[in-house]
């Protein structure tokens, strides 16, 4: 369930993926990790900061409440010093039924009488045996029921601190009363050599406890307080408040604690609590401190840090967006130009190649894939090109055989019939043509010698049709020397005879022209023959079409006329003019060019 | 990057720093500005025990929520005119707020009226005819009286008098508390004894002949202060006449030690002082307030020193 959850999960994620741009991913990746890495650091640093921070107050409040148990301490062991002063020097040297003791308890009242609101020394039954400053009991004193004197006489051995109260005891012509913590201890009356049980109060002043309390600085919202060991409040800053039930503390939970710093929360707030013992009493000195002031600081500092926090990550959207800006485009511009060269735009120039080094290189890498297909592609050309010549001149060869049948059996018949001078002029002409056509070899010969090669066609042609035709030759001297391909004029000639003159009963007449114009040159092979329609015409020369008018099928021509394309270019070619009955004109359309410099080139053998 | 971007980064950027100087500027104000809010305490009467221990109330209160306080005292108890002249020389001093111990005057409402217009006003003690929306923290004085009435029908002497002493003039607390009592002596024949002020030295003597002409009866008095004159008439003449009364010193705690007095009722006049300065400061600060009732006892001479009592009569001060 859960992994195809996952799947779910990563197909989404994928698929979204696929739906952004690289600039985009990148820049989102880019924040992403900046940001969380930045909001883990912050979020570790600050938590750091508020442990270090309570750790530093738990500290403190440590120290602190170390100090106030000295203090306390040594406050309660100068009252237990009075209490024992009292026994051990006054009560115990004293025989009460002839000694007064009174005198020497005042003394001491004097001596502490800022720290001790009253002492007294009271019998069993409760009856007042020596007190100071005051010593008659108001009559609604139930002392044997007092909390102190129940301590007492449960617990001889011991000392009793009580909690703070309201001293009741003795009547006060000033009507003062005084709020107290009392110390009590059991002690031994002598009186008339017996020994009886008694009990000594030291009535301390509460305000000496608060004194030593109130003089702790803890901060703002920090407090310390005293309870005894059930959790009763000693000393409570808000100690009026608290009785008034205006706050509430925790000090019944407190009290139980051992010496220690604690994290606890009470009334919904969350506060560090140091407890320290205070030694003989049981008491508890308690420091509270709310762990929100610990972090109230720091709250003020969280804005900043928050607001930082947001500069960062802005500045690093940005300096993401550019640069992955940075990184993509050129990536992107790469990518153009391969959609470029896709749609056959193979030009290496326009391949980007920028940005980073690795970029740069696939750039450049592109670049010489596109040159290296750029040779191949021309390699491939050429190589068909070359073939289509070859194909071409073979097929141009192809029609020598067929001609040479029929000229070498019409110079046996002329033999046969002793007509030796024909005969002879036949095979001078023969040879003359073969010595043109092979021309070493070469493609490109001058017009003079084409027109020979024609001439020399023309008289065996016209010995063969018995003088049927005429023919005349016609050069402009300056043409002479021009380049052409050679058998380009002889199959338009042989065309002119078979299909132009054959059919018709007149005398035939041939005329080849050749002339230059601007820088054109030209040769024209005219006849006076049965002449095309010029659907006929435009039929001749397009690819694909074969001719259904006359004998021919329009090979011929069409072969020239590729052959000259193929090594002039389109421009060049041949042009047919022709009326029915009017005779036919085959324009050869070609570059002027001396045959000196095509000469150096040179045209591939054959 | 676009020209588009580059423009954004800067009103960012921008923004960024109006934030920041924002931050800075308000931490700063924080820091300087927070001048302590003045409330002024007007009471009717500054040399009683139980006012002393309000003041302790109201001091700790200021201390808590960091308010500075003035206290100002009528020369004459009961002054309706001096009160309202004080009312309106405190706000028009700069006053944040007043807290005022009301005296029983219809006087008093329209002034107070057009004070609360402009600061809050809280009422201690008693509160003002004819204002509701004058916000009280007082007793419950109608119970207290009924409740002493209780404590004293558990003498059970039905048809004992019971002698009300009364000052001339009554602070409205001192009427409600008059109204519970009668209520809670109902049956019983009760009479109201008017007497001139204490601070006239007279009323010594009227109560000493009212303990004379009486002496079975059941003797009431209203304040602290009659109280102690007539625990004093009481003792002088020895009778055995039964005195009650409300309020709280330590004179009485010493009387009603000595049982001269039978029972006091006393309000916890700390709490009273404290709420007072918080309702204050809630009022300036605007948050919801409504009446606070002050917790009140009845203590006699066999319970002073039970904890809760001790801690109301004797203040931790």
């Amino acid at each position: 369930m859960i992994k195809e959850k996952f799947s779910r999960i990563r197909e989404w994620v994928r698929h979204y993926f696929r739906r952004w741009s690289f600039q985009f991913i990148l820049s989102l990746s880019f924040t992403i990790a900046a940001v969380t890495g930045m909001a883990a650091v912050g979020l570790t640093l600050s938590m750091q900061h508020i442990s270090a921070a309570e750790k530093q107050v738990a500290s403190n409040n440590q120290l602190i409440v170390d100090q106030m148990g000295i203090n306390l301490n040594s406050y309660l062991r100068n009252m237990m010093h009075v209490s024992d002063s009292i026994y051990y020097s006054i009560i115990k040297n004293a025989d009460l039924q002839k000694d007064n003791i009174g005198d020497q308890m005042s003394l001491l009242y004097e001596t502490n009488r800022d720290q001790i609101i009253s002492v007294g020394v009271f019998a069993e039954d409760g009856k007042v045996i020596a007190a100071e400053p005051l010593n008659e009991l108001k009559s609604t004193a139930d002392v044997v029921h007092q909390e102190w004197f129940l301590n007492a006489e449960n617990q001889i051995e011991n000392l009793h601190f009580s909690t703070p109260h309201v001293e009741n005891l003795y009547k006060d012509p000033d009507n003062q009363y005084h709020w107290v913590v009392s110390l009590s201890r059991d002690v031994e009356l002598t009186s008339g050599g017996a020994t009886k049980h008694g009990v000594l109060l030291v009535d301390m002043n509460f305000s000496g406890v608060e004194q030593i309390c109130s003089k702790v600085d803890l901060g703002k919202s920090s407090y310390t307080y005293i309870t005894d060991s059930r959790g009763e409040i000693i000393y409570h800053p808000r100690q009026e408040l608290l009785y008034s039930n205006l706050i509430k503390e925790n000090n019944r939970q407190e009290a139980t604690y051992q010496d220690g710093t604690y994290t606890e929360t009470f009334q919904n707030e969350k506060r560090l609590v140091t407890v320290k013992a205070v030694g003989y009493t049981g008491w508890k000195i308690i420091a509270v401190t709310p762990l929100a002031s610990v972090r109230a600081g720091f709250a003020q500092f969280s804005q900043f840090a928050l607001l930082l926090a947001a500069f960062i990550t802005f500045l690093l959207v940005f300096v993401n967006m550019f640069i992955s800006s940075r990184m993509a485009t050129p990536i992107k511009r790469l990518e153009n130009s391969v959609k470029n060269i896709e749609n056959g735009e193979l030009d290496e120039s326009k391949i980007a190649v920028s940005g980073s080094y690795e970029v740069q290189h696939l750039g450049k890498t592109i670049r010489s894939m596109v040159q290296e297909m750029k040779k191949l592609m021309a390699d491939i050309v050429q190589e068909q090109e070359a073939k289509r010549k070859s194909e071409l001149e073979a097929l141009q060869a192809q029609i020598n055989p067929h001609f040479l049948y029929n000229t070498l059996d019409a110079i046996v018949w002329m033999i046969e019939n002793d007509n030796r001078k024909d005969a002879v002029t036949m095979v001078t002409s023969l040879a003359r043509l073969f010595r043109i056509s092979l021309s070493k070899g070469r493609t490109i010969i001058p017009v003079a010698d084409e027109l020979q090669h024609v001439r020399n066609y023309l008289t065996i042609e016209k010995m063969r049709f018995k003088n049927k035709f005429e023919f005349s030759i016609e050069a402009e001297p300056e043409t002479l020397n021009c380049s052409t391909i050679k058998l380009i004029v002889q199959p338009l000639v042989e065309n002119a005879i078979h299909h132009g003159l054959e059919s018709t009963d007149d005398d035939g007449k041939i005329r080849v022209h050749s002339y230059i114009s601007g820088t054109e040159l030209y040769i024209d092979v005219e006849d006076n023959g049965i002449g095309m329609p010029p659907e006929q015409v435009d039929a001749l020369l397009k690819a694909g079409t074969v001719t259904v008018h006359g004998k021919g099928s329009g090979i011929g021509l069409k072969n020239v006329q590729e052959r000259i394309q193929l090594y002039f270019g389109s421009a060049y070619g041949l042009q047919i003019l022709s009326e029915p009955d009017e005779g036919t004109t085959v324009r050869i359309h070609l570059p002027v060019k001396p045959y000196e410099s095509s000469a150096e080139k040179g045209g591939r053998p054959v | 990057m676009s020209r588009k971007k580059v423009v954004l980064f800067f009103v960012v950027l921008g923004i960024f720093c109006a934030f920041y100087l924002l931050l800075n500027h308000s931490v700063h104000l924080t820091q300087s500005t927070a001048s302590p809010r003045q409330v002024s305490v007007i009471c009717r009467s500054a040399d009683t025990e139980e006012w002393s221990t309000m003041k302790q109330g109201i001091d700790r209160a200021a201390k808590d929520f960091g308010v500075d306080v003035s206290f100002i005292t009528l020369t004459s108890r009961n002054s309706a005119k001096e009160q309202i002249s004080l009312l309106s020389r405190e706000i028009d001093g700069g006053a944040d707020a007043v807290i005022l111990a009301p005296v029983n005057s219809t006087a008093l409402t329209q002034p107070v009226y057009s004070a609360q217009e402009k600061v809050p006003v809280i009422a201690m003690q008693s509160s003002t005819q004819g204002l509701q929306s004058l916000q009280t923290v007082a007793c419950d004085n109608v119970r207290m009286g009924s409740a002493l009435a209780k404590e004293m029908c558990r003498e059970e002497l039905p048809n004992t008098p019971a002698v009300i002493l009364c000052g001339s003039t009554m602070s409205s607390n001192e009427e409600d508390f008059l109204k519970g009592l009668k209520q809670g002596l109902k049956g019983r024949p009760v009479q109201c004894s008017t007497l001139t002020d204490v601070d006239s030295g007279e009323t010594f003597a009227q109560v000493k002949q009212m303990f004379q002409r009486q002496p079975g009866a059941f003797f009431v008095a209203l304040n602290a202060e009659m109280l102690e004159t007539a625990a004093q008439a009481k003792q002088a003449l020895g009778v055995q006449a039964h005195l009650y009364g409300a309020g709280r010193s330590n004179q009485i705690v010493s009387l009603l030690e000595q049982k001269i007095v039978s029972a006091t009722a006393v309000s916890n006049d700390y709490n009273m002082g404290y709420l007072s300065l918080k309702a204050a400061v809630d009022q300036m600060e605007k948050k919801k307030s409504s009446n606070i009732e002050i917790n009140s006892l009845i203590i006699n001479s066999n319970d002073i020193y039970q904890p809760q009592n001790e801690r109301i009569l004797f203040p931790f001060v």
